[in-house]
């Protein structure tokens, strides 16, 4: 057995065209390990070079965001199901960031 | 596999975007009725050698909350502001009373007027939706209301995603759509490439040579 984890459809081609692949691992952090060594493809897509999440990835734990868990070191069950989320915004104009 | 070829040869030959007139009447009212703020949605649809084809779209709630000085603005005012804001980020000298300045100003921007969000759970519940009726989502509109069709500074920094495709904007002038144009991510995913957006009458979601028919569940 493992965990389900829901694959949004731009990157099913980077996981074996599957919607959603079953992973064993017990927290956040070992099954997105263990999917990142199953499909190698899908690590520069959900990862920066420095290993970390890029900024926009978002992952859940059912409906709730591992961010306001215990982020990858959130536990996980079988009976879960993780999904990977991008965050999408935008806007008519102007940002601080770039005066700072 | 034939959708990866599609994704990557759109960055080098522009592939045309099919937007049925049904779907492009239902942006324009979902960005009339927003407006004076921002509205948002996902399209759906598939890829092909001729294009991408969007058979359906899904309108979202715009997560960004509207501050309470942000909707007295006349557009004008909100037009004054954003020039200002321009003039003021690009000063040579600045200090901490132009920060604080800006700051303010950031707080009245950064409403619905000016900007929006989907949050993850409505992307999740899309992309369930997308998965029962056999497309892929494709990528987002939005509206730039008293603002071009044109990808901000904040669209390029905030809504590239470069796993998506397809994006739309419509303009909305004093609650009127004015234009809606089309762009795809650069193959770099740094900047928006503009598409071309062809409007077709038909009703029923035509089938594109080369894309897949099948409407069931992946």
């Amino acid at each position: 057995m493992g965990v389900k984890v829901i694959i949004p459809t731009p990157l099913r081609q980077y996981a074996g065209k599957n919607d959603s692949v079953t992973v064993e691992g017990r927290t956040v952090a070992e099954i997105m390990g263990n999917l990142m060594t199953q499909y190698r493809d899908l690590k520069k897509h959900l990862y920066n070079d420095d290993g970390k999440l890029r900024s926009f990835v978002n992952i859940y734990r059912n409906d709730e965001d591992i961010r306001y868990l215990e982020r990858e070191q959130t536990p996980v069950k079988e009976t879960d199901v993780l999904s990977i989320v991008p965050s999408i915004a935008g806007g008519a104009c102007c940002s601080i960031r770039a005066a700072r | 596999m034939a959708t990866e070829s599609f994704r990557r040869s759109r960055h080098l030959i522009l592939m045309p975007i099919f937007l049925r007139q049904q779907d492009l009447k239902q942006i324009e009212t979902h960005g009339t009725e927003e407006y004076p703020h921002e509205c948002c949605g996902v399209l759906l649809g598939r890829e092909s050698e001729e294009g991408t084809l969007v058979t359906d779209i899904l309108p979202l709630k715009n997560s960004r909350e509207a501050t309470s000085d942000a909707p007295k603005a006349s557009p004008e005012m909100f037009d004054l502001l954003r020039t200002a804001y321009r003039l003021i980020l690009h000063a040579e000298k600045k200090d901490n009373v132009i920060y604080d300045w800006l700051e303010r100003a950031d707080a009245i921007l950064n409403s619905s007027r000016n900007r929006f969000r989907i949050l993850p759970e409505d992307l999740l519940r899309s992309d369930r939706e997308a998965r029962k009726r056999g497309v892929d989502i494709l990528g987002f509109y939005h509206s730039h209301p008293d603002h071009p069709a044109r990808p901000s500074q904040y669209d390029r920094e905030h809504l590239l995603c470069p796993w998506y495709t397809t994006y739309l904007i419509l303009a909305v002038e004093n609650g009127v759509p004015s234009e809606l144009t089309g762009w795809s991510p650069s193959e770099d995913a740094s900047n928006f490439v503009p598409s071309e957006v062809i409007v077709t009458a038909d009703v029923e979601a035509p089938a594109l040579p080369g894309a897949s028919n099948d409407k069931g569940a992946p």
